[in-house]
């Protein structure tokens, strides 16, 4: 036991390297992702997504990415984080189509026979990200997905899609 | 050891962290502000994450409320689990859950901790951040405002029965006050006059705002492990002495101060325990509100049913403003839930094993080797007897 153990709070994960030009308040980010949980440790994905970057989540002392973002490097316990820009393309390593309800909401068109939603490992960072793929098109495990995008209601949503097509 | 509590002195508490409760946080979630603590009671217990494999944590006691699943706080600092628990407030629900998978064998050293975040429905800063506007109680009756409608009939009753009054309250949240002035944790730490206590805004009769912990932003965390282990990792351990759950008329029925879940908890823990409250040589009674104040020390025994306010006159020090049962025992001396900030008694735990290892700083009571902490009200109370391992 030392006294003062208590540690002097860490910085918000924020310096994010890729700057989203639109700087979002949160309540802005609220408003344009209804019924998306937005805290504090997320809103600077979701400002990425409202301008169309895919931004994850780094660790500035070990260099670990993480996804979804959280307030501490789950690998070294730093808080010196930064979000970083992806370019969304990477390999697919698991899929699903929703036969019954499609949950995201897109109006990026019809999709017979359900929404395919994948888990893809990004490229660029050690990191695996679960969405959906575009609507009518479909991406198998080990296909190479690239990032686009949809809308959502008022806002931007990321989409995979096939990089053959 | 005794028949009625096997548990007695097999567990202890080898660290602590806290982010403490002086500064709000507006910007920070309440996942950041527990992995700060846990991280920090980690690093005072000297242990290596690898070696926490549990993690107990308190749950929102409301639905929509803030709290942080042990299965959230694992991923986030990368812990591999074998027992958690997600409990209701207080804090005792969890140390018990920790004790109990510890003396199993189910874990060998566990993570407690517990997050409080300021929601849009008790704080006007907090209302003015969106992301705490999207939570907090259900706006026609939640269970935490129906329990205040409770407390305040509790208090009048017992007001009319026993002759106590807001004076007596007064030395409750003076007392507070000027313990919380040595805390650097504390939320409050100006002084308080009795004019100012008496001229406080007015809630619900007769519970005034100062009646009411604060609404703070915080984390508090403990490693709890077993007494073998902790010799092994440090000369300053706390060991739990005896631990005890209770309830009684819990729902809508009217609760009372005296013989309430306090006495069933505090009856229970005296069984459990061959210490007491001769031999305690700091007392935390929960003081969520003033009046649960008085109903835990009645409960403890410190004097007869009824006869709180005598008590309270006699342990008065008109000098510091502050209380000092039979002359010597120190009360909240971190300020409680109503000066150092609502923890739902995890701040008096935390300031209980810093008393019990000579790591209280400038509030240190001189020797203290044993403590009691009573966390919970009238319907939801929890006793434990922590004890110095050394004495």
């Amino acid at each position: 036991m030392t006294p003062g153990s208590s540690v002097p709070g860490p910085r918000a994960p924020g310096a994010v390297e890729a700057e989203p030009d639109e700087a979002a308040d949160v309540g802005e980010l609220i408003a344009a992702y209804p019924g998306l949980r937005i805290d504090h440790d997320n809103e600077r994905w979701y400002a990425g997504l409202l301008a169309r970057r895919l931004l994850i989540r780094a660790c500035t002392s070990c260099g670990l990415h993480h996804h979804p973002p959280r307030p501490v490097c789950p690998g070294c316990w730093s808080t010196a984080l930064v979000d970083r820009e992806s370019r969304g393309t990477g390999v697919v390593e698991a899929s699903t189509t929703f036969r019954q309800v499609d949950p995201y909401g897109l109006d990026d068109g019809a999709s017979p026979g359900g929404r395919m939603a994948v888990t893809v490992r990004l490229d660029e960072q050690d990191v695996r990200l679960t969405g959906p793929v575009r609507a009518g098109a479909a991406a198998g495990i080990g296909e190479r997905v690239r990032l686009g995008w949809a809308r959502r209601g008022p806002a931007p949503f990321p989409v995979f899609e096939p990089e053959s097509r | 050891m005794t028949a009625r509590h096997p548990l007695q002195d097999r567990v202890a508490i080898v660290g602590v962290g806290s982010t403490g409760f002086a500064r709000s946080h507006p910007g920070r979630s309440l996942l950041s502000l527990v992995a700060e603590a846990a991280r920090a009671a980690i690093a005072d217990a000297g242990v290596d994450r690898s070696e926490i494999d549990a993690a107990c944590g308190i749950a929102p006691y409301v639905p929509g409320w803030f709290g942080v699943p042990p299965q959230l706080l694992a991923e986030a600092l990368g812990l591999r689990l074998d027992h958690l628990s997600f409990d209701p407030p207080p804090i005792g629900y969890s140390l018990v859950s920790a004790v109990h998978a510890v003396a199993a064998g189910s874990c060998r050293t566990a993570l407690v901790y517990n997050g409080v975040y300021r929601s849009g429905a008790l704080s006007r800063s907090a209302a003015r951040d969106p992301v705490r506007r999207q939570h907090g109680p259900p706006a026609d009756v939640g269970y935490g405002l129906l329990s205040r409608v409770d407390v305040a009939a509790a208090a009048t009753a017992y007001f009319a029965g026993t002759g106590t009054s807001r004076l007596d309250l007064a030395r409750v949240v003076l007392n507070a006050r000027s313990a919380a002035a040595g805390n650097e944790l504390a939320a409050l730490r100006d002084p308080l006059t009795l004019d100012e206590y008496l001229a406080a805004p007015m809630v619900r009769d007769p519970l005034t705002v100062l009646d009411c912990d604060l609404p703070v932003d915080g984390a508090e965390a403990f490693v709890v492990t077993g007494a073998e282990r902790a010799r092994d990792l440090t000369d300053r351990r706390v060991l739990v002495h005896a631990v005890t759950l209770a309830t009684r008329r819990a729902g809508p029925a009217w609760p009372g101060v005296t013989g309430s879940a306090q006495q069933v908890a505090m009856d229970s823990l005296r069984e459990r325990s061959e210490l007491w409250i001769d031999d305690v040589d700091v007392c935390f009674p929960y003081d969520g509100f003033s009046i649960m104040a008085l109903g835990s020390l009645e409960a403890m025994g410190y004097c007869p049913p009824g006869e709180v306010p005598g008590l309270l006159a006699d342990s008065w020090s008109e000098d510091d403003g502050s209380l000092r049962l039979r002359g010597r025992v120190p009360v909240n001396p971190h300020g409680g839930s109503l000066a150092e900030g609502g923890s739902q008694g995890a701040g008096h735990l935390r300031e209980a094993v810093r008393q019990l290892t000579g790591t209280a700083g400038a509030r240190q009571v001189p020797g203290a080797g044993v403590a009691i902490v009573a966390p919970g009200g009238f319907t939801n109370a929890q006793g434990m007897i922590l004890r110095r391992d050394d004495l």
